[in-house]
């Protein structure tokens, strides 16, 4: 590590219990610093900064320059001085300098904090990238994705970029939420032209104009023309600052003001305007009920010919137009900033639709429109427990949609049947159903001490501490994460879900080496083995199936398999 | 419902006020169309007019959930034949003429290639061009009535599409034999419409008028006429083109000519019994008995009617030189047009149809050119025919531009029970409704009806969805008002402002305001603009104005609603009595405040309103200040009502004038928003509005399920049928 020496303060023997490495230099040491309305000390050191009270010989909060996101300063005038550090997980820190002698020595202390963390903040900005943290937040938001990443990753049961691509769904939505979010943008404000206030300057009665670099990016996003005008014109036929001395003085700011002023530079651009307008008035009057042109049935002559309008005061017309125009121009902008296309005329809705639309009552309509499907069972005991299996090995893969399994289950139930067919004709014999040694065992089963006779089984799991139960449910958890994706890849049909398998059938492996193993192990040490099998023996079953799984595919197309490893 | 069943069996007229969005044309549907099924003799047809093509649409589309809903319960076919019925422009299917947006030039090219002169004319000769879908509906769709079912305007575009059969005159056609036909009031209403298509209507059909708060001015419009000088030039053009050709005809066919003199000898009715496509000129109203009289001998001849016709115009034409406003009764006018040019009442009530027959016999096709002559004809007939209820107004400039000489004649219709009496008259059940009537005692007046059943309904509410307000002054204490005296006072004017940046800040998504009229609304606009609350309300929403371009209007409403759609709210200025006031609907997020600056009264100036006003008085004992209120306070309800629909839906209310506080404007608001009036928001400064606006959106903007409804605002049918219910029901219904 390096070791920076600050010129002004050097306390070498200051040893930090927290800290993981060896000492650190101090670079800077300012006292009079409130936190929560605790006066301590701050220290700026080579790696972080901390703060403790008074007293203490250990850092009551302490960051690292790296955790760093921003600092920020109270603006001057306020009464308090403060600095505030933000960090990238969100949080903040806020330090009050409070020296007694005085606001401007407080000024030249946070000044001084403030100058030395500018210098030392930018070397230590490691382009954190930011997905990093986004992961980190969403970790320590979620407990349950956080501990399926202990599981799964610490462990080296999976790597980290397989977690984040396939397991941590949400997270995945999450992003591309934040993404769609963040293609939002800012729209115009309506009143920018009206931020523009005039100033007069004392001295000569000239006015000044104050324009910054938003409103001038709004007034080119609104008025398109203006831009065009301003590409023209800028840098050849007059300076920046001419062009906007006459933008001032033409009718966008004024407008009242007469537009076929041929003197003015802008007379052509509102002339486009216009232009733009007539067009919007032909293509996007869409909607039939708001057109009002077509409102009446049949038009009266009147309509025609306003006879008052002569009469009204053009100019007011005029800027109520310019009104309008203005908030058109502005919405579209807004809209073209907003959608990955633009000014593409929306299709109008068909007539019909908007006439149903206008027609039908929220409140009116019967909830009856259920998004979820209602599952409709006819023999509900067939869904508990699933269909009859004549072969119990073949469960585990049967109910997870192999087609071998399915082949062999309807040809037994083919068999069965068949077998019914033969023994009855038309006659029904109802030995041919079962088989007598299986009608015994069924009766013994079923009489008293018959295993489907001794009630509910006293789970054994109720006899686990709670900390086992606890590692038992993550277990259960991890596995079925797994299991998940590995089902999921089936049929293999392409090389990537080939390798899919491959590499899920691997960590299946390595989970039962470095998770399943070891808890067996407690369980055995806290109770009988025979108990810990009992526990143990269904995520066994589980992990059994997915490995005979995968060994079927494999010995039918012998794949490359890199880890082979054994159970 | 119990209402309209009475009256369907009093076989009265009835006046029923429903508020918006309860479901008025549902369930004035569902009942007429079970009262059909049930009694097939005595309700054989219901004629169901509303104001404007969308809800026109809207109507259709509600039966046809109706007829689906039938079907599903009743599991068969529904036997019943509903249509909707408009103007060519909007049923045209012609490849060329329906690209015209104009209704006047669509009707005229249809004419000039369907009329049956033209149609003789290409059988002769195949380059004449006629319209093959009229071709293909002549030849077939008269035997093949329209097959049972729900047509709107789209559905018979298809269907004529399919057949190749017009539209528009099967939909005509169709009208007689049809259970369920919904078209625009003015075919009914306009006697130059009614004549040619409701005229075979059956006297055992119930009429509806939706939307009808508007009714009397419907029928105002429609027997009344505008006679301008640029009006005039055009007729002396079009009867120099009327003269040259007789003279070419005089030429080449003097038989035609001659045959049509000995048909208008015999009578005219022989005259008119012509093609229905030739009916693009139609005459006013005029006595059948007249009708069965020969054409008088005076214009008989073609180039003596043209004369004629010439004399007239000559003769408004000197009337129209007038230095001061003249106001006259058609008596006078016959009298003075008798002395000073000798034309007699009787060829004057005659005018309209000569010059329809003429026009047919001389082959003119081009129709739209003649519109102005056709005009003056009217005109002609209808100040000979009607002697009461109407008055002549010359006016030689406008009054607000005293200088400019725009000399105008009005032949303007002071009574609105002309042109609806026969409606009344001829069909069983008359029924009238709208969200906004009140006062209700004032229609069967001005329309001189008796209705057997008169009510105004009111809603039952799960939460207070509207919050009406009266707000009086302005933060300076400064009272708000749109009186003559103070609308100038800037103080008025930044105290509007002021409470609309205010509403604006406080109210989510959409704002409509609605202003006296629209000459105000510029004035008001522009001094905002100095004042720098233009500025400050674009701070908070995008400002959107009406014109009076409707195209442009149109295009401020599309993006009006687009801004309300993506979360940066609006605020509409507009002004009531406008065509947004009348046809839009500012449902849910579009429009969660409407401020109602001042008190809409007519411009009372005005020589029209004043004769109106006149004649209500001395024939209906109407005070004229009850007129005028009971008008503003109709068009203030119909904009306050804009931003109800359904009981999802909430807005505010913002009467922003002192003088809605008095009694006498209060009490004619509808009875469903002076519910909700409560005596401590009736003279509310600026700031107390805003604070109460803000409780009250925090309240409404809480989750509101259908299980909060139900039960008191909605009823499933398990608790329509409980008897508790039933009880309460009655209950309710004994005290409306």
């Amino acid at each position: 590590m390096a070791l920076l020496i600050s010129r002004r303060i050097f306390r070498p023997h200051f040893i930090f219990r927290k800290m993981t490495s060896s000492s650190e230099s101090i670079l800077l040491l300012v006292p009079h610093v409130k936190l929560k309305k605790n006066e301590g000390e701050l220290y700026l050191m080579s790696e972080r900064l901390g703060w403790m009270v008074g007293n203490k010989d250990s850092f009551n909060v302490s960051h690292k320059y790296s955790d760093i996101k921003t600092q920020k300063i109270s603006p001057e005038g306020k009464p308090k001085v403060q600095l505030q550090v933000c960090l990238h997980d969100g949080s903040a820190t806020t330090f009050q300098f409070v020296n007694p002698s005085g606001q401007a020595e407080q000024m030249a202390d946070r000044d001084k904090v403030k100058d030395l963390l500018q210098l030392m903040l930018p070397k230590f900005k490691r382009m954190v990238n930011k997905d990093l943290e986004e992961k980190k937040l969403f970790l320590s938001e979620n407990p349950q994705y956080r501990q399926l990443y202990m599981d799964l990753v610490k462990s080296n049961v999976i790597s980290a970029e397989e977690f984040w691509s396939d397991y941590a769904t949400q997270f995945i939505k999450q992003q591309q939420d934040t993404k769609n979010a963040t293609q939002q943008d800012v729209g115009i404000s309506a009143s920018f032209l009206a931020d523009i206030k005039p100033q007069t300057d004392g001295c000569n009665g000239g006015v000044r104009y104050l324009l910054t670099s938003d409103v001038m990016a709004s007034i080119f996003r609104t008025y398109p023309s203006v831009k065009q005008k301003h590409l023209k014109c800028v840098p050849n036929k007059m300076t920046e600052e001419e062009f906007w001395k006459k933008f001032f003085s033409s009718h966008y700011l004024h407008r009242d003001k007469n537009i076929n002023d041929t003197k003015d530079l802008f007379t052509d651009c509102g002339k486009q305007d216009e232009q733009v307008l007539r067009q919007d008035l032909t293509t996007a009057i869409n909607d039939p009920l708001l057109d009002l042109t077509a409102l009446n049935d049949v038009e009266d002559e009147t309509s025609g010919t306003p006879s008052n309008a002569k009469i009204n005061n053009i100019a007011h017309q005029n800027m109520i137009r310019r009104f309008n125009q203005h908030s058109i121009l502005v919405l579209k902008a807004s809209e073209q900033a907003a959608g990955a296309e633009p000014a593409v005329v929306e299709a109008a809705p068909p007539k019909r639709m908007r006439l149903q639309e206008a027609l039908t009552y929220d409140d009116l309509d019967s909830s009856e429109s259920n998004p979820n499907v209602q599952l409709n069972l006819c023999r509900i005991e067939r869904y508990l427990n699933g269909p009859p299996t004549t072969v119990p090995s073949q469960a585990g893969v049967n109910r997870n949609g192999s087609s071998t399994g399915l082949a062999v289950d309807s040809n037994t139930f083919k068999s069965i049947l068949g077998r019914w067919m033969r023994g009855g004709g038309d006659r029904y014999n109802p030995l041919d159903v079962l088989s007598s040694a299986t009608a015994v065992t069924v009766l013994g089963e079923l009489s008293i001490g018959g295993s489907l006779m001794r009630g509910p089984q006293p789970n054994s799991a109720i006899h686990l501490t709670s900390e086992l139960q606890k590692e038992l449910k993550e277990l259960y958890v991890s596995l079925s994460e797994i299991l998940k994706h590995f089902w999921a890849a089936f049929p293999p049909s392409t090389p990537e879900l080939v390798q899919k398998t491959n590499r899920m059938i691997d960590a299946l492996h390595k989970f039962n080496q470095a998770k399943l193993t070891p808890y067996e192990q407690k369980l055995i040490q806290a109770s009988t083995s025979s108990e810990a099998e009992n526990i143990i023996r269904p995520l066994r079953f589980q992990l059994q199936a997915a490995i005979r799984k995968h060994s079927q595919l494999s010995e039918r197309r012998p794949l490359p398999r890199t880890v082979v490893s054994s159970m | 419902m119990l209402e309209l069943k009475r009256a369907l069996d009093a076989k009265g007229h009835c006046l029923l006020e429903m508020p918006s969005g309860t479901g008025k044309t549902t369930t004035l549907l569902s009942l007429i169309v079970a009262y059909m099924k049930a009694h097939p003799l005595d309700l054989t047809k219901l004629v169901y007019c509303s104001r404007t093509v969308p809800e026109i649409e809207k109507v259709m589309e509600e039966l046809r959930k109706l007829m689906n809903y039938y079907e599903k319960e009743m599991g068969m076919e529904q036997n019943i034949l509903g249509l909707a019925l408009s103007s060519r422009k909007n049923l045209c299917i012609h490849p060329s003429v329906s690209k015209e947006r104009e209704g006047k030039v669509v009707d005229g090219r249809c004419y000039s290639l369907t009329a049956s002169f033209v149609r003789a004319r290409h059988a002769a000769d195949d380059a004449v061009p006629i319209c093959e879908f009229y071709e293909g509906f002549d030849a077939h769709g008269k035997e093949f009535p329209l097959p049972p079912g729900v047509y709107n305007l789209d559905d018979l575009k298809e269907y004529g599409q399919m057949k190749r059969w017009c539209p528009y005159f099967l939909a005509r056609h169709t009208i007689t034999h049809a259970n369920i036909v919904v078209y625009s009031y003015h075919y009914l209403l306009d006697p130059k419409i009614a004549e040619v298509v409701s005229k075979e209507i059956s006297k055992t059909s119930v009429v509806v008028f939706d939307e009808a708060h508007n009714i009397d001015n419907v029928c105002i419009d429609s027997m009344s006429v505008k006679i301008t000088k640029r009006l005039l030039d055009k007729c002396s053009n079009s009867i120099t083109i009327l003269e040259t050709t007789i003279s070419n005809m005089k030429e080449n066919d003097s038989k035609r000519l001659e045959k049509e003199y000995k048909r208008l000898v015999e009578g005219l009715r022989d005259a008119t019994i012509a093609r229905e496509t030739d009916m693009a000129l139609v005459n006013p109203v005029l006595p059948s008995e007249i009708l069965e009289e020969a054409v008088p001998g005076t214009i008989r001849t073609a180039e003596h009617f043209v004369a004629f016709l010439k004399r007239v115009v000559e003769y408004i034409k000197t009337r129209l030189r007038v230095q001061h406003v003249v106001q006259e009764s058609p008596a006078g006018f016959l009298r003075d047009i008798h002395t000073k040019v000798c034309i007699d009442r009787k060829p004057l009530r005659f005018s309209a149809e000569r010059l329809a027959s003429l026009i047919r016999t001389l082959e003119i096709s081009d129709l739209t050119d003649f519109s102005p002559l056709v005009t003056v004809s009217h005109f002609a007939t209808l100040v000979s025919t009607y002697t009461k209820g109407f008055t002549i107004i010359i006016e030689p400039f406008e009054d607000r531009a005293p200088t400019v000489s725009n000399p105008i004649l009005y032949f303007s219709c002071l009574d609105s029970s002309i042109a609806i009496k026969p409606v009344f008259n001829r069909f069983q059940t008359v029924v009238i409704t709208s969200g906004t009537l009140s006062p209700l005692d004032m229609y069967p007046k001005i329309l001189d009806f008796h209705p057997v059943i008169m009510t105004s309904f009111t809603m039952t509410l799960a939460r207070p969805c509207i919050l009406p307000m009266i707000v009086s002054k302005g933060n300076d204490q400064v009272a708000m008002s749109s009186r003559y005296e103070t609308r100038e006072d800037t103080a008025v004017i930044r105290n509007y402002g002021n409470l609309l940046v205010e509403v604006a800040a406080a109210v989510p998504d959409g704002i409509v305001c609605f202003f006296t009229s629209y000459l105000y609304l510029e004035t008001i606009v522009s001094s905002w603009y100095d004042q720098g609350i233009i500025d400050q309300l674009q701070r908070h929403k995008l400002l959107f104005i009406e014109t009076q371009d409707a195209a442009e209007t149109s295009l401020a409403l599309i993006n009006y609603i687009k801004a309300c759609d993506n979360g940066r709210g609006a605020v509409l200025l507009s002004v009531a009595r406008g065509k947004v006031s009348e046809g839009i609907d500012f449902d849910h997020h579009l429009g969660r405040a409407v401020l109602m600056f001042g008190i809409p009264y007519v411009y009372t100036q005005s020589r029209i309103l004043r004769a109106r006003l006149e004649y209500l008085r001395d024939q209906f004992q109407i005070r004229e200040n009850d007129f005028l209120t009971f008008d503003a306070m109709r068009h203030a309800a119909q904009c306050l009502g804009r931003c109800m629909r359904g009981k999802t839906d909430y807005g505010i209310m913002i009467l922003a004038d002192k003088r809605f506080s008095r009694a006498d404007k209060r009490s004619k608001l509808p009875k469903w928003i002076q519910e909700h009036l409560k005596d401590t928001n009736c003279n509310l400064s600026t700031e107390e509005c805003v604070q109460i606006c803000k409780r009250w959106l925090r309240q409404m903007a809480q989750p509101f399920s259908r299980e909060d409804q139900l039960g008191i605002s909605l009823l499933t049918l398990e608790q329509l049928q409980s008897e508790e219910m039933q009880k309460k029901i009655q209950q309710r219904a004994q005290g409306v």
